[in-house]
């Protein structure tokens, strides 16, 4: 750690969905000694916190351009237009500020992405983009196009095949395996023959997120645990393949985006919705937010989005705007009054309102209430007349707490709050260029010791 | 990399606080991902590295707001979009502006001196009414309202995304930028329907 920042690299190993108390119990365990050993040497190792809701893309593109969602537009894996009133999937092109990557590009560094999730499609930088799994093929996810014939050669896979998860377990996990594999060997290649001066270099793995959605249930029965384990110490030899090989001067920089924990029922909001009397369509089953009923006063998009049906901004709106406030305060009494039936225990922990989550010019996109849930619920967004509970169809939900940090070299001390905002200022300060000021976070290292 | 094309001159004029910076920074990166390259010439920087000196006098500023439309005709002229965001009060000194460049989009940030006091980003109105600071635009210097901007952005009436939208359109209706249909959607429609389909599977939907 003893670099000058314009001698210093930045390596990103970013593990998505991996808990915080996860990888303790790991490590208490003797399960993937790579990550414990590296983890646990100087430098920072804690739990953070995600965005809320916690969702990857979102997450992600708040780390990628160092603000909340407010500043950059990416609210969802699934976003509204208000005119027509409809749903579309947000992709790169809906990020409306500029990643890490192109700012540190027009600084003049080198930056090398794989994978995060929201860099669809690529964008072009002095380094090399390959987007994450909203890619339809390969060859619509790499920059520049001319790599596109060395990923095939090394087999690289932008996604496995998320059916095969029911109807093949087996083969999904040797699917997650290869398509880890096969992003560790290239990302090898790209750091050591392809781009060897790169400056930042962000290696994000989908898989253990996949894994844990499907697979979440394994640890808690003794007979699966060592299956469940076995996927970490498979993940954590292979990526140890990466992290023995990193250049002297590359500080690491590890993070997940969110935590896990397992699902107890699936909660179909719109439904509850519907029940209130709040949400109608023209006709059922709806084709999309487009069919609403122009008497409806609110309806939600995934995972327990709100939006007020409001006159003069939704197309279809129909709640006026002196009764906006009125209507939050209903909805948002109603939904922390909402009940399991068959235990009785609030569904809801909390209720944001849109400013308390959200600032900057895009807020219009953004949801006007979000609902937190209890632990265990997981809030589905269909617009479909299904059943208010049903049972999940996976073992584990994303939260908004235990995602982890590390932080080689750098010692935060524990009384500082860190923000993905925060290590985003962070790695630009590492690579000596000026944090720029419209981040909502700020450079750690002016509150750390080690650098 | 950047495409190769033409460069022209976006200039914001408007009171301070009224959003230029705001617009224009939103506008360099809605240009750059559609491939442009771009400069912005914010005023206050100007005056950090090449305007210092020069004062608040009318002279002096119609001497720095030359010194900006020279610099975006030299980058203009070599392909970059030229975006200046200082408060250019005077007619005389935006019809010199625009004379010096031949692409010359000008948007003036319309927005009531009384919403501006109140946003004062940098809590200099405060400081001018209390006469703290001289020549301030808007309190004891005056603006010249613009005779004919191509594009006007009501910042207390319109969202920034709203007033974004128009100079866009303009853009491509002057010809200074492609018209790109459908430019926010990466995905065709069957491309779509293939990703809701793997998001619905992965429980996202």
């Amino acid at each position: 750690m003893h670099h000058r920042a314009q001698d210093r690299r930045v390596f990103i190993l970013a593990l998505d969905g991996v808990p915080f108390s996860l990888l303790q119990t790991a490590f208490e365990h003797g399960h993937c000694p790579t990550l414990c050993q590296t983890f646990q040497q100087q430098g920072t190792f804690r739990e953070i916190h995600s965005v809320i809701p916690p969702l990857s893309t979102v997450a992600w593109s708040s780390f990628l351009t160092g603000k909340n969602p407010g500043k950059h537009g990416i609210f969802g894996f699934v976003d509204r237009t208000l005119n027509p009133l409809q749903t579309f999937i947000p992709t790169g092109r809906h990020l409306k500020a500029p990643t890490l990557f192109e700012r540190l590009s027009d600084a003049g560094k080198r930056a090398i992405t794989m994978n995060v999730p929201g860099t669809t499609p690529p964008r072009p930088i002095q380094g090399v983009w390959i987007a994450d799994f909203l890619t339809v093929s390969l060859e619509k996810a790499v920059y520049p196009k001319d790599l596109v014939p060395d990923l095939k050669s090394l087999d690289y896979r932008i996604d496995v095949n998320p059916l095969l998860a029911k109807e093949n377990p087996g083969q999904f996990l040797q699917d997650l395996r290869e398509a880890v594999d096969r992003r560790v060997e290239t990302a090898l290649w790209l750091m050591e023959k392809y781009l060897p001066d790169w400056d930042l270099f962000m290696l994000h793995i989908m898989e253990t997120d996949r894994f844990l959605h499907f697979f979440w249930d394994l640890q808690t029965e003794p007979t699966d645990a060592q299956r469940f384990w076995s996927f970490f110490d498979f993940l954590d030899q292979t990526i140890a393949r990466v992290l023995q090989r990193l250049p002297e001067n590359a500080i690491l920089v590890s993070l997940s985006d969110h935590g896990f924990g397992p699902v107890k029922k699936e909660v179909y909001v719109n439904t509850w919705l519907r029940e209130q009397g709040w949400l109608r369509f023209v006709q059922d089953p709806p084709k999309g937010l487009e069919d609403l009923d122009s008497r409806s006063k609110a309806y939600s998009l995934i995972p327990g989005r709100f939006y007020v049906n409001l006159l003069g901004r939704e197309a279809l709106g129909s709640v006026l705007p002196e009764d906006y406030e009125p209507w939050r305060t209903r909805l948002s009494e109603a939904l922390l009054h909402l009940k399991d039936p068959d235990t009785g225990a609030p569904i809801v922990r909390r209720v944001y309102r849109r400013e308390e989550l959200y600032h900057g010019p895009f807020v219009q996109g953004a949801p006007d209430l979000v609902a937190l849930p209890e632990s265990g619920y997981d809030f589905k967004g269909t617009l479909r007349d299904v059943p208010l509970f049903q049972t999940p169809s996976m073992s584990g939900m994303h939260t908004v707490e235990d995602a982890y940090l590390f932080f080689q070299g750098v010692e935060i001390p524990q009384d500082v709050n860190i923000t993905l905002y925060d290590v985003t200022a962070t790695v630009f300060d590492l690579l000596g260029v000026p944090v720029p000021q419209d981040l909502d976070g700020r450079s750690l290292l002016e509150v750390a010791h080690g650098i | 990399m950047a495409k190769e094309r033409q460069g022209f001159t976006v200039w914001f004029s408007g009171l301070p606080s009224s959003g230029k910076t705001t617009l224009a920074r939103m506008l360099e990166q809605a240009l750059k991902q559609r491939g442009y390259k771009v400069e912005v010439l914010d005023g206050d920087i100007v005056r950090q590295y090449f305007s210092k000196g020069l004062g608040f006098s009318r002279e002096d500023r119609i001497e720095n707001l030359r010194r900006i439309a020279y610099v975006a005709h030299l980058l203009s002229r070599n392909g970059v979009v030229a975006i200046t965001a200082a408060v250019s009060p005077y007619q005389e000194a935006r019809d010199r502006a625009r004379e010096m460049n031949e692409r010359f989009v000008e948007v003036y940030v319309k927005c009531p001196v009384e919403v501006c006091i109140e946003r004062d980003v940098k809590g200099l109105y405060k400081k001018a009414l209390k006469g703290e600071i001289q020549n301030f635009t808007g309190i004891s210097d005056p603006f010249e309202e613009p005779v004919n901007p191509e594009v006007i952005c009501e910042t207390d009436k319109e969202t920034p995304e709203e007033s974004l939208q128009k100079i866009l359109k303009t853009l491509e209706n002057l010809g200074f930028i492609e018209r790109e249909e459908g430019e926010e959607n990466a995905y065709s429609e069957e491309e779509e329907a293939v990703v809701r389909k793997r998001l619905e599977d992965l429980g996202y939907l």
